[in-house]
Protein backbone atom coordinates (compact mmCIF):
# COMPACT_ATOMS: atom_id res chain seq x y z
CA UNK A 1 0.00 0.00 0.00
CA UNK A 2 1.30 3.00 -0.95
CA UNK A 3 1.72 6.53 0.93
CA UNK A 4 -1.33 8.32 -0.32
CA UNK A 5 -3.41 4.64 0.21
CA UNK A 6 -2.50 4.38 3.52
CA UNK A 7 -2.89 8.09 4.44
CA UNK A 8 -6.34 8.30 3.03
CA UNK A 9 -7.44 5.48 5.20
CA UNK A 10 -6.08 7.05 8.41
CA UNK A 11 -7.80 10.64 7.47
CA UNK A 12 -11.03 8.16 6.74
CA UNK A 13 -10.57 6.86 10.08
CA UNK A 14 -9.73 9.63 12.26
CA UNK A 15 -13.18 11.85 10.74
CA UNK A 16 -14.98 9.09 11.78
CA UNK A 17 -13.47 8.98 15.44
CA UNK A 18 -14.33 13.13 15.00
CA UNK A 19 -17.74 12.07 14.35
CA UNK A 20 -18.39 9.41 17.60
CA UNK A 21 -16.43 12.09 19.46
CA UNK A 22 -19.00 14.89 18.50
CA UNK A 23 -21.89 12.64 19.16
CA UNK A 24 -20.60 11.74 22.89
CA UNK A 25 -20.19 15.10 23.55
CA UNK A 26 -23.46 16.09 22.42
CA UNK A 27 -24.88 12.99 24.65
CA UNK A 28 -22.92 14.99 27.44
CA UNK A 29 -24.06 18.32 27.46
CA UNK A 30 -27.71 16.73 26.31
CA UNK A 31 -27.28 14.76 30.19
CA UNK A 32 -26.82 18.56 31.66
CA UNK A 33 -28.93 20.44 29.65
CA UNK A 34 -32.65 18.49 29.94
CA UNK A 35 -35.38 18.74 27.46
CA UNK A 36 -32.73 20.01 24.27
CA UNK A 37 -32.60 18.69 20.67
CA UNK A 38 -29.13 17.53 19.62
CA UNK A 39 -29.13 19.50 16.10
CA UNK A 40 -29.32 22.54 18.97
CA UNK A 41 -26.24 21.04 21.28
CA UNK A 42 -24.50 20.43 17.93
CA UNK A 43 -25.19 23.76 16.78
CA UNK A 44 -23.54 25.44 20.03
CA UNK A 45 -20.77 22.89 19.76
CA UNK A 46 -19.79 24.01 16.67
CA UNK A 47 -20.18 27.73 17.33
CA UNK A 48 -18.07 26.85 20.61
CA UNK A 49 -15.23 24.75 19.35
CA UNK A 50 -15.30 27.73 15.66
CA UNK A 51 -14.54 30.23 19.22
CA UNK A 52 -11.60 28.64 20.22
CA UNK A 53 -10.40 27.59 17.11
CA UNK A 54 -9.74 30.81 15.44
CA UNK A 55 -9.84 33.05 18.83
CA UNK A 56 -13.09 34.48 17.46
CA UNK A 57 -11.85 35.44 14.41
CA UNK A 58 -13.97 33.29 12.24
CA UNK A 59 -17.60 33.82 13.92
CA UNK A 60 -16.63 37.73 13.83
CA UNK A 61 -15.81 37.25 9.95
CA UNK A 62 -19.08 35.91 9.98
CA UNK A 63 -20.93 38.49 11.92
CA UNK A 64 -22.33 35.55 14.59
CA UNK A 65 -23.23 37.33 17.95
CA UNK A 66 -19.59 38.60 19.03
CA UNK A 67 -20.66 42.10 17.64
CA UNK A 68 -24.02 41.97 19.74
CA UNK A 69 -22.35 41.44 23.14
CA UNK A 70 -24.08 37.17 23.54
CA UNK A 71 -22.36 34.10 24.57
CA UNK A 72 -19.79 34.04 21.45
CA UNK A 73 -18.30 37.84 22.49
CA UNK A 74 -18.25 36.60 26.23
CA UNK A 75 -16.05 33.51 25.04
CA UNK A 76 -14.10 35.30 22.55
CA UNK A 77 -13.70 38.67 24.63
CA UNK A 78 -10.11 39.29 24.54
CA UNK A 79 -9.99 38.08 20.90
CA UNK A 80 -12.44 40.80 20.15
CA UNK A 81 -10.47 43.41 21.96
CA UNK A 82 -7.11 42.45 19.47
CA UNK A 83 -9.33 42.32 16.13
CA UNK A 84 -11.96 44.87 17.20
CA UNK A 85 -11.08 47.53 19.70
CA UNK A 86 -13.11 50.72 20.97
CA UNK A 87 -12.44 52.34 17.21
CA UNK A 88 -15.53 50.76 16.16
CA UNK A 89 -17.66 51.49 19.62
CA UNK A 90 -19.74 54.20 18.06
CA UNK A 91 -23.03 53.50 17.16
CA UNK A 92 -23.37 56.22 13.90
CA UNK A 93 -24.04 54.06 10.91
CA UNK A 94 -21.18 55.87 9.37
CA UNK A 95 -18.66 54.52 12.27
CA UNK A 96 -20.40 51.26 11.98
CA UNK A 97 -19.87 50.93 7.66
CA UNK A 98 -15.86 52.23 8.03
CA UNK A 99 -15.15 49.88 11.50
CA UNK A 100 -16.24 46.99 9.22
CA UNK A 101 -14.32 48.34 6.67
CA UNK A 102 -11.06 48.94 8.70
CA UNK A 103 -12.02 45.30 10.22
CA UNK A 104 -11.71 43.35 6.70
CA UNK A 105 -8.85 45.03 6.30
CA UNK A 106 -7.31 44.69 10.12
CA UNK A 107 -8.07 40.88 10.10
CA UNK A 108 -7.31 38.24 7.58
CA UNK A 109 -10.47 36.20 9.08
CA UNK A 110 -13.01 39.23 8.55
CA UNK A 111 -12.75 39.07 5.09
CA UNK A 112 -16.31 38.21 4.33
CA UNK A 113 -17.65 40.49 6.46
CA UNK A 114 -20.85 41.09 8.40
CA UNK A 115 -23.75 37.67 9.02
CA UNK A 116 -23.01 35.28 6.55
CA UNK A 117 -26.73 33.47 8.59
CA UNK A 118 -28.63 36.74 8.32
CA UNK A 119 -26.98 37.60 4.39
CA UNK A 120 -26.65 34.10 2.94
CA UNK A 121 -27.41 35.55 -0.30
CA UNK A 122 -24.57 37.64 -1.06
CA UNK A 123 -22.62 34.59 -1.69
CA UNK A 124 -24.43 33.84 -4.39
CA UNK A 125 -26.34 30.78 -2.87
CA UNK A 126 -29.94 30.97 -2.77
CA UNK A 127 -29.74 29.68 0.40
CA UNK A 128 -30.90 31.92 3.64
CA UNK A 129 -34.92 32.64 4.12
CA UNK A 130 -36.25 35.98 3.20
CA UNK A 131 -34.61 37.27 6.61
CA UNK A 132 -31.84 39.45 5.19
CA UNK A 133 -31.36 42.67 7.48
CA UNK A 134 -28.57 43.90 5.92
CA UNK A 135 -28.95 46.75 2.84
CA UNK A 136 -27.10 46.16 -0.78
CA UNK A 137 -24.77 48.91 -0.03
CA UNK A 138 -23.91 47.17 3.56
CA UNK A 139 -23.19 43.76 1.33
CA UNK A 140 -20.78 45.17 -1.24
CA UNK A 141 -19.63 46.84 0.68
CA UNK A 142 -18.61 43.55 2.89
CA UNK A 143 -18.02 41.47 -0.35
CA UNK A 144 -15.62 43.65 -1.45
CA UNK A 145 -12.60 44.32 0.45
CA UNK A 146 -11.69 47.27 -1.49
CA UNK A 147 -11.67 50.36 1.02
CA UNK A 148 -12.33 52.98 -1.69
CA UNK A 149 -15.86 51.13 -2.61
CA UNK A 150 -16.78 51.29 0.78
CA UNK A 151 -15.95 54.87 1.74
CA UNK A 152 -18.27 55.33 -1.30
CA UNK A 153 -21.14 53.28 -0.39
CA UNK A 154 -20.49 55.87 3.02
CA UNK A 155 -21.38 58.73 1.27
CA UNK A 156 -24.97 57.81 0.54
CA UNK A 157 -27.14 60.68 2.63
CA UNK A 158 -28.58 57.61 5.00
CA UNK A 159 -25.40 56.11 5.77
CA UNK A 160 -24.03 59.00 7.31
CA UNK A 161 -23.03 61.31 4.71
CA UNK A 162 -19.23 61.11 5.73
CA UNK A 163 -17.72 64.04 3.70
CA UNK A 164 -14.95 62.37 2.17
CA UNK A 165 -13.13 64.16 -1.11
CA UNK A 166 -15.21 63.14 -4.38
CA UNK A 167 -12.16 61.61 -6.08
CA UNK A 168 -10.95 59.14 -3.62
CA UNK A 169 -9.23 56.20 -6.01
CA UNK A 170 -11.75 54.69 -7.99
CA UNK A 171 -14.32 57.16 -7.01
CA UNK A 172 -14.49 59.72 -9.86
CA UNK A 173 -13.50 58.23 -13.02
CA UNK A 174 -11.86 61.31 -15.71
CA UNK A 175 -14.10 61.18 -18.77
CA UNK A 176 -12.81 58.63 -21.52
CA UNK A 177 -9.19 59.59 -21.60
CA UNK A 178 -7.98 57.59 -24.41
CA UNK A 179 -4.58 56.92 -26.08
CA UNK A 180 -1.50 55.80 -24.63
CA UNK A 181 -0.59 54.92 -20.90
CA UNK A 182 1.12 57.89 -20.78
CA UNK A 183 -1.81 59.78 -22.50
CA UNK A 184 -4.01 59.05 -20.00
CA UNK A 185 -2.20 59.55 -17.15
CA UNK A 186 -2.03 63.02 -18.19
CA UNK A 187 -5.66 63.21 -19.15
CA UNK A 188 -6.59 61.51 -15.69
CA UNK A 189 -3.84 63.05 -13.17
CA UNK A 190 -6.47 65.90 -12.30
CA UNK A 191 -8.57 63.77 -10.37
CA UNK A 192 -5.82 61.79 -8.08
CA UNK A 193 -6.59 62.98 -4.35
CA UNK A 194 -3.66 65.40 -3.85
CA UNK A 195 -2.25 65.71 -7.43
CA UNK A 196 -3.52 68.94 -7.40
CA UNK A 197 -3.88 71.43 -3.51
CA UNK A 198 -6.70 74.00 -5.07
CA UNK A 199 -8.55 71.56 -7.43
CA UNK A 200 -10.60 70.21 -4.15
CA UNK A 201 -11.68 72.80 -2.59
CA UNK A 202 -14.04 72.29 0.45
CA UNK A 203 -16.43 69.33 0.77
CA UNK A 204 -19.49 69.75 3.42
CA UNK A 205 -20.58 66.75 5.41
CA UNK A 206 -21.34 65.86 8.68
CA UNK A 207 -18.29 66.92 9.86
CA UNK A 208 -18.83 70.35 8.86
CA UNK A 209 -17.02 72.06 6.15
CA UNK A 210 -13.20 71.58 5.48
CA UNK A 211 -10.69 72.24 2.73
CA UNK A 212 -7.51 71.23 1.21
CA UNK A 213 -6.60 67.93 -0.46
CA UNK A 214 -8.27 65.14 -0.13
CA UNK A 215 -5.60 63.66 2.48
CA UNK A 216 -6.21 66.81 4.34
CA UNK A 217 -9.79 66.23 4.47
CA UNK A 218 -10.27 62.83 4.86
CA UNK A 219 -7.24 63.44 7.76
CA UNK A 220 -10.00 65.60 9.47
CA UNK A 221 -12.98 63.89 8.72
CA UNK A 222 -12.48 60.38 9.15
CA UNK A 223 -11.15 60.64 12.48
CA UNK A 224 -13.63 63.37 13.53
CA UNK A 225 -16.57 60.68 12.47
CA UNK A 226 -15.14 57.93 14.32
CA UNK A 227 -14.34 59.60 17.67
CA UNK A 228 -10.97 59.35 17.74
CA UNK A 229 -7.97 62.24 18.32
CA UNK A 230 -6.69 63.70 14.71
CA UNK A 231 -4.82 61.72 12.59
CA UNK A 232 -1.90 64.52 12.55
CA UNK A 233 1.10 63.94 10.19
CA UNK A 234 3.03 60.93 9.42
CA UNK A 235 5.67 61.64 12.04
CA UNK A 236 3.26 62.60 14.78
CA UNK A 237 1.71 59.07 14.43
CA UNK A 238 5.07 57.42 14.47
CA UNK A 239 5.91 59.15 17.54
CA UNK A 240 2.18 58.18 18.99
CA UNK A 241 3.38 54.62 17.82
CA UNK A 242 6.01 54.80 19.82
CA UNK A 243 5.69 55.69 22.98
CA UNK A 244 2.51 53.84 23.03
CA UNK A 245 1.52 51.37 25.98
CA UNK A 246 2.37 47.41 24.81
CA UNK A 247 -0.51 45.33 24.25
CA UNK A 248 -0.53 43.39 27.37
CA UNK A 249 1.01 39.96 26.36
CA UNK A 250 -0.99 36.51 26.25
CA UNK A 251 0.58 35.14 29.75
CA UNK A 252 -0.48 38.58 31.20
CA UNK A 253 -3.77 38.58 30.11
CA UNK A 254 -4.61 35.05 30.86
CA UNK A 255 -3.43 34.70 34.77
CA UNK A 256 -4.96 32.03 36.07
CA UNK A 257 -4.07 29.78 32.44
CA UNK A 258 -0.46 30.96 33.08
CA UNK A 259 -0.25 29.62 36.52
CA UNK A 260 -1.89 26.61 36.00
CA UNK A 261 0.82 26.33 33.10
CA UNK A 262 3.84 27.97 35.50
CA UNK A 263 2.64 24.51 37.86
CA UNK A 264 2.74 21.96 34.96
CA UNK A 265 5.95 23.14 33.88
CA UNK A 266 7.30 23.59 37.18
CA UNK A 267 5.93 20.41 38.25
CA UNK A 268 7.33 18.59 34.95
CA UNK A 269 10.56 20.17 34.69
CA UNK A 270 11.20 19.61 38.71
CA UNK A 271 11.14 16.03 37.91
CA UNK A 272 13.65 16.04 35.09
CA UNK A 273 16.26 17.75 37.48
CA UNK A 274 15.59 15.35 40.30
CA UNK A 275 16.30 12.91 38.06
CA UNK A 276 19.58 14.47 36.44
CA UNK A 277 21.00 15.88 39.35
CA UNK A 278 20.51 12.26 41.27
CA UNK A 279 22.54 11.05 37.97
CA UNK A 280 24.86 13.71 38.73
CA UNK A 281 25.94 12.84 42.48
CA UNK A 282 25.59 8.98 41.38
CA UNK A 283 29.16 9.88 39.08
CA UNK A 284 28.54 8.08 35.69
CA UNK A 285 28.89 10.94 33.49
CA UNK A 286 28.18 9.38 30.29
CA UNK A 287 24.85 8.69 31.59
CA UNK A 288 23.71 12.33 32.46
CA UNK A 289 21.00 13.16 31.18
CA UNK A 290 18.92 9.90 30.95
CA UNK A 291 15.94 8.77 31.91
CA UNK A 292 15.79 7.74 35.35
CA UNK A 293 15.02 4.37 36.00
CA UNK A 294 15.67 3.56 32.34
CA UNK A 295 16.63 -0.34 31.59
CA UNK A 296 19.97 -0.66 31.13
CA UNK A 297 21.97 -3.65 30.90
CA UNK A 298 24.15 -3.86 33.58
CA UNK A 299 27.48 -5.56 33.23
CA UNK A 300 26.89 -8.04 36.08
CA UNK A 301 23.91 -10.08 33.52
CA UNK A 302 27.22 -10.99 31.54
CA UNK A 303 29.31 -12.52 34.57
CA UNK A 304 27.77 -16.49 34.39
CA UNK A 305 28.90 -16.40 30.78
CA UNK A 306 32.28 -15.36 31.84
CA UNK A 307 32.88 -17.46 34.24
CA UNK A 308 31.77 -20.58 31.96
CA UNK A 309 34.28 -19.03 29.26
CA UNK A 310 37.21 -18.61 31.73
CA UNK A 311 36.66 -22.60 32.71
CA UNK A 312 36.02 -23.57 29.43
CA UNK A 313 39.50 -21.48 28.39
CA UNK A 314 37.33 -19.58 25.83
CA UNK A 315 38.18 -16.03 25.12
CA UNK A 316 35.06 -13.62 25.52
CA UNK A 317 35.70 -11.28 22.50
CA UNK A 318 35.50 -14.72 20.13
CA UNK A 319 32.40 -15.97 21.71
CA UNK A 320 30.33 -16.18 18.55
CA UNK A 321 32.46 -18.43 17.44
CA UNK A 322 32.09 -20.63 19.98
CA UNK A 323 28.20 -21.65 19.81
CA UNK A 324 26.72 -22.92 22.63
CA UNK A 325 23.99 -25.79 23.09
CA UNK A 326 23.17 -24.53 26.26
CA UNK A 327 26.36 -24.61 28.19
CA UNK A 328 27.57 -27.87 25.85
CA UNK A 329 29.35 -27.47 22.79
CA UNK A 330 26.86 -28.56 20.24
CA UNK A 331 29.28 -30.80 18.45
CA UNK A 332 29.28 -33.17 21.39
CA UNK A 333 25.50 -33.93 19.81
CA UNK A 334 26.62 -34.76 16.38
CA UNK A 335 26.70 -38.72 16.72
CA UNK A 336 24.34 -39.32 19.39
CA UNK A 337 20.83 -41.00 17.39
CA UNK A 338 17.57 -39.89 17.34
CA UNK A 339 15.18 -41.63 19.35
CA UNK A 340 13.96 -45.16 17.44
CA UNK A 341 11.26 -46.83 18.44
CA UNK A 342 9.65 -50.41 16.95
CA UNK A 343 6.83 -49.82 14.24
CA UNK A 344 4.38 -52.89 13.19
CA UNK A 345 5.25 -54.05 9.40
CA UNK A 346 2.74 -53.24 6.51
CA UNK A 347 2.17 -56.43 4.81
CA UNK B 1 -30.84 38.90 27.07
CA UNK B 2 -29.03 37.64 29.99
CA UNK B 3 -25.92 39.11 31.59
CA UNK B 4 -23.16 36.51 32.17
CA UNK B 5 -22.31 36.05 36.01
CA UNK B 6 -18.73 35.61 35.09
CA UNK B 7 -16.02 36.03 32.99
CA UNK B 8 -15.36 32.21 31.25
CA UNK B 9 -13.01 29.84 32.89
CA UNK B 10 -9.88 28.70 31.37
CA UNK B 11 -10.62 25.69 29.48
CA UNK B 12 -7.10 22.92 28.86
CA UNK B 13 -8.49 19.76 27.22
CA UNK B 14 -6.26 18.05 24.83
CA UNK B 15 -9.64 17.60 22.54
CA UNK B 16 -11.55 20.50 20.53
CA UNK B 17 -14.91 18.26 21.19
CA UNK B 18 -14.57 18.52 24.88
CA UNK B 19 -13.19 21.85 24.97
CA UNK B 20 -16.12 23.29 22.81
CA UNK B 21 -18.55 21.06 25.55
CA UNK B 22 -16.46 22.60 28.49
CA UNK B 23 -16.88 25.95 26.88
CA UNK B 24 -21.07 25.53 26.20
CA UNK B 25 -21.42 23.97 30.05
CA UNK B 26 -19.34 27.23 31.51
CA UNK B 27 -21.44 29.60 29.03
CA UNK B 28 -24.98 27.72 30.64
CA UNK B 29 -23.31 28.18 34.42
CA UNK B 30 -22.00 31.59 33.53
CA UNK B 31 -26.00 32.08 33.17
CA UNK B 32 -26.22 32.34 29.42
CA UNK B 33 -29.56 30.23 27.98
CA UNK B 34 -29.00 27.46 25.17
CA UNK B 35 -30.94 29.85 22.97
CA UNK B 36 -28.50 32.94 23.61
CA UNK B 37 -25.98 30.46 23.20
CA UNK B 38 -27.51 28.62 19.74
CA UNK B 39 -29.95 31.63 18.65
CA UNK B 40 -32.85 30.11 16.49
CA UNK B 41 -32.36 31.92 12.90
CA UNK B 42 -35.69 29.88 11.74
CA UNK B 43 -35.73 26.35 9.14
CA UNK B 44 -32.98 25.27 8.19
CA UNK B 45 -31.88 24.70 4.51
CA UNK B 46 -31.48 20.48 3.84
CA UNK B 47 -28.03 20.00 2.68
CA UNK B 48 -29.57 16.69 1.35
CA UNK B 49 -26.75 15.19 -1.15
CA UNK B 50 -28.99 14.11 -4.42
CA UNK B 51 -28.24 11.38 -7.47
CA UNK B 52 -26.08 12.67 -10.22
CA UNK B 53 -25.59 10.54 -13.24
CA UNK B 54 -23.37 13.48 -14.25
CA UNK B 55 -21.03 13.18 -11.23
CA UNK B 56 -21.09 9.36 -11.35
CA UNK B 57 -20.10 9.45 -14.83
CA UNK B 58 -17.37 11.96 -14.69
CA UNK B 59 -15.97 9.63 -11.03
CA UNK B 60 -16.25 6.89 -13.50
CA UNK B 61 -14.11 8.67 -16.07
CA UNK B 62 -11.48 9.59 -13.57
CA UNK B 63 -11.16 6.11 -12.35
CA UNK B 64 -10.52 4.53 -15.36
CA UNK B 65 -7.67 6.99 -16.41
CA UNK B 66 -5.65 4.33 -14.57
CA UNK B 67 -3.16 4.80 -11.79
CA UNK B 68 0.36 5.38 -12.05
CA UNK B 69 2.75 2.77 -12.38
CA UNK B 70 4.72 1.06 -9.50
CA UNK B 71 8.00 2.58 -8.88
CA UNK B 72 6.66 5.62 -11.56
CA UNK B 73 8.05 8.18 -8.73
CA UNK B 74 11.81 6.59 -8.06
CA UNK B 75 11.90 7.69 -12.13
CA UNK B 76 11.14 11.11 -11.24
CA UNK B 77 14.64 13.55 -10.98
CA UNK B 78 15.40 13.87 -7.16
CA UNK B 79 16.23 17.52 -7.86
CA UNK B 80 12.95 18.36 -8.42
CA UNK B 81 11.04 16.40 -5.74
CA UNK B 82 7.40 16.72 -5.62
CA UNK B 83 5.91 19.73 -2.75
CA UNK B 84 5.04 16.77 0.01
CA UNK B 85 8.68 15.43 -0.95
CA UNK B 86 9.97 18.89 0.78
CA UNK B 87 10.06 19.96 4.40
CA UNK B 88 6.58 21.33 5.14
CA UNK B 89 5.99 25.16 5.09
CA UNK B 90 4.23 24.87 9.16
CA UNK B 91 5.40 22.60 11.45
CA UNK B 92 3.67 23.96 14.02
CA UNK B 93 0.38 22.86 13.80
CA UNK B 94 -1.15 26.45 15.35
CA UNK B 95 0.58 28.52 12.42
CA UNK B 96 -0.75 25.92 9.86
CA UNK B 97 -4.11 25.94 11.51
CA UNK B 98 -3.81 29.87 11.23
CA UNK B 99 -2.91 29.51 7.73
CA UNK B 100 -5.91 27.59 6.18
CA UNK B 101 -8.55 28.66 8.29
CA UNK B 102 -7.48 32.32 6.77
CA UNK B 103 -7.85 30.46 3.62
CA UNK B 104 -11.31 28.83 4.18
CA UNK B 105 -12.45 32.20 5.34
CA UNK B 106 -11.80 34.06 1.83
CA UNK B 107 -15.49 34.93 0.57
CA UNK B 108 -14.52 32.85 -2.48
CA UNK B 109 -13.52 29.33 -0.74
CA UNK B 110 -16.81 29.97 1.86
CA UNK B 111 -18.85 30.49 -0.68
CA UNK B 112 -17.79 27.45 -2.04
CA UNK B 113 -17.84 25.83 0.88
CA UNK B 114 -21.72 27.42 1.75
CA UNK B 115 -22.72 25.96 -1.38
CA UNK B 116 -21.15 22.41 -1.37
CA UNK B 117 -22.66 21.86 2.24
CA UNK B 118 -26.04 23.17 1.06
CA UNK B 119 -25.82 20.69 -1.70
CA UNK B 120 -25.16 17.59 0.25
CA UNK B 121 -21.39 17.76 0.60
CA UNK B 122 -20.44 16.12 3.98
CA UNK B 123 -18.28 18.14 6.52
CA UNK B 124 -15.88 15.61 6.50
CA UNK B 125 -15.57 15.08 3.15
CA UNK B 126 -14.93 19.20 2.75
CA UNK B 127 -12.58 18.95 5.59
CA UNK B 128 -10.27 16.19 3.95
CA UNK B 129 -9.93 17.69 1.00
CA UNK B 130 -9.16 21.01 1.80
CA UNK B 131 -6.40 19.24 4.30
CA UNK B 132 -5.09 16.75 1.53
CA UNK B 133 -5.09 20.00 -0.48
CA UNK B 134 -2.45 21.30 1.88
CA UNK B 135 -0.22 18.84 2.21
CA UNK B 136 -0.10 18.41 -1.58
CA UNK B 137 0.99 21.74 -1.69
CA UNK B 138 3.94 21.04 0.88
CA UNK B 139 2.13 23.15 3.64
CA UNK B 140 1.77 20.80 6.09
CA UNK B 141 3.18 17.40 6.59
CA UNK B 142 0.86 14.38 7.56
CA UNK B 143 1.26 14.61 10.95
CA UNK B 144 -0.13 18.10 11.07
CA UNK B 145 -2.63 16.89 8.80
CA UNK B 146 -4.45 14.23 11.23
CA UNK B 147 -3.99 16.94 14.15
CA UNK B 148 -6.12 19.09 12.17
CA UNK B 149 -8.75 17.54 11.12
CA UNK B 150 -10.84 18.02 13.86
CA UNK B 151 -10.57 21.60 14.01
CA UNK B 152 -10.94 22.50 9.80
CA UNK B 153 -14.35 19.71 10.56
CA UNK B 154 -15.57 22.53 13.57
CA UNK B 155 -14.16 25.08 11.57
CA UNK B 156 -16.84 23.88 8.51
CA UNK B 157 -19.57 22.80 10.81
CA UNK B 158 -19.67 26.50 12.41
CA UNK B 159 -19.70 28.18 8.55
CA UNK B 160 -22.56 25.62 8.15
CA UNK B 161 -24.41 26.74 11.09
CA UNK B 162 -24.09 30.22 10.67
CA UNK B 163 -25.66 29.95 7.33
CA UNK B 164 -28.26 28.26 8.42
CA UNK B 165 -27.63 24.72 6.72
CA UNK B 166 -28.44 21.53 7.91
CA UNK B 167 -25.28 19.73 7.13
CA UNK B 168 -24.32 16.04 6.37
CA UNK B 169 -21.32 15.20 9.28
CA UNK B 170 -19.88 12.10 7.72
CA UNK B 171 -21.99 10.02 4.46
CA UNK B 172 -25.42 10.81 4.11
CA UNK B 173 -26.21 11.58 7.88
CA UNK B 174 -28.94 14.25 7.60
CA UNK B 175 -31.37 13.58 9.74
CA UNK B 176 -29.01 11.32 12.26
CA UNK B 177 -28.74 13.25 15.54
CA UNK B 178 -33.08 13.84 15.02
CA UNK B 179 -33.46 10.20 14.54
CA UNK B 180 -31.57 9.61 17.49
CA UNK B 181 -33.69 11.98 19.45
CA UNK B 182 -36.86 10.46 18.02
CA UNK B 183 -35.61 6.97 19.46
CA UNK B 184 -34.98 8.55 22.51
CA UNK B 185 -37.81 9.98 23.02
CA UNK B 186 -39.79 6.67 22.32
CA UNK B 187 -37.63 4.70 24.63
CA UNK B 188 -38.73 7.63 27.74
CA UNK B 189 -42.24 7.27 26.67
CA UNK B 190 -41.97 3.08 27.00
CA UNK B 191 -40.17 3.36 30.05
CA UNK B 192 -42.62 5.77 31.54
CA UNK B 193 -45.66 3.21 30.41
CA UNK B 194 -44.06 -0.04 31.79
CA UNK B 195 -42.95 2.48 35.45
CA UNK B 196 -46.54 3.58 35.62
CA UNK B 197 -48.08 -0.68 34.35
CA UNK B 198 -45.19 -1.69 37.27
CA UNK B 199 -46.73 0.42 39.89
CA UNK B 200 -50.58 -0.27 38.78
CA UNK B 201 -49.42 -3.88 39.65
CA UNK B 202 -47.54 -3.29 42.52
CA UNK B 203 -50.72 -0.95 44.28
CA UNK B 204 -53.29 -3.96 43.21
CA UNK B 205 -51.79 -6.37 44.14
CA UNK B 206 -51.20 -5.08 47.76
CA UNK B 207 -54.72 -4.33 48.26
CA UNK B 208 -56.21 -7.79 47.16
CA UNK B 209 -57.52 -9.22 50.23
CA UNK B 210 -58.41 -12.75 49.83
CA UNK B 211 -60.33 -13.25 52.44
CA UNK B 212 -63.06 -10.31 51.36
CA UNK B 213 -63.31 -11.71 47.90
CA UNK B 214 -66.64 -12.82 47.26
CA UNK B 215 -67.15 -16.86 47.00
CA UNK B 216 -69.87 -16.20 44.51
CA UNK B 217 -67.34 -14.91 42.05
CA UNK B 218 -64.51 -16.88 42.21
CA UNK B 219 -65.10 -20.00 43.59
CA UNK B 220 -63.44 -21.65 46.60
CA UNK B 221 -61.12 -24.04 45.43
CA UNK B 222 -59.93 -21.52 42.99
CA UNK B 223 -59.28 -19.25 45.77
CA UNK B 224 -57.41 -21.93 47.53
CA UNK B 225 -55.21 -22.16 45.08
CA UNK B 226 -54.30 -18.63 45.08
CA UNK B 227 -53.49 -18.54 48.34
CA UNK B 228 -51.59 -21.90 48.48
CA UNK B 229 -49.37 -20.99 44.61
CA UNK B 230 -49.40 -17.00 45.66
CA UNK B 231 -46.31 -15.38 43.73
CA UNK B 232 -46.01 -18.46 41.48
CA UNK B 233 -49.41 -17.42 39.92
CA UNK B 234 -48.46 -15.61 36.34
CA UNK B 235 -50.51 -13.24 34.67
CA UNK B 236 -51.89 -14.96 31.30
CA UNK B 237 -49.77 -12.03 29.82
CA UNK B 238 -46.56 -12.92 31.65
CA UNK B 239 -43.61 -13.99 29.23
CA UNK B 240 -43.51 -17.94 29.30
CA UNK B 241 -40.83 -20.03 30.69
CA UNK B 242 -38.30 -21.05 27.81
Amino acid sequence: MGLFSKIKKAFKKITGAVKKVVKKVVKGVKKVVKKIGSSKILKALAIAAAAVVTGGAALGAMGATAASGGFTGWMVGASQAVTGGTLFGTSTALARGAGTVAKLAASPFKALGTGIGTVGSKLGVNLAPASSTATPAQLSAAVKTNPAAAARASTAASRGALNLPSTLPGASTAASATGTAAQQLAATAGSLPGATVGSFGTSAGMVGTVSGTAAQQLATTVPAALGTSSIGTAATTAATAATAAPQASWFARHPKLTSAATFVGKTVGGAALTGMTQQYIAGDPEQQGSMAGAAYEGESNLDPLRVYAAQQGINTDSIYQNMMYGNVDPSTQYSSELFRQQTFGVA
Amino acid sequence: MSTPKRLPNPIISSSLSEAAASGVLDGLDAGFTIDEIAPDTGPKIRGEAKFSQKGLDELVKLSSQGAVIPGQSLTNNPEQPYPWETPPEFANPREALDDIVGSIMQPEAMKNIVAALAQGAAVADLGTAILYAKFNEGKINPDVMMMLAEPVMYTIMAIGEEANIKYNIEGDDLDEFDEEDEQEEFDKRVDEFRNALTDIKKGATKNIETSKIDTNVVPESILAQVKEKGPEIKSLLSKGEE
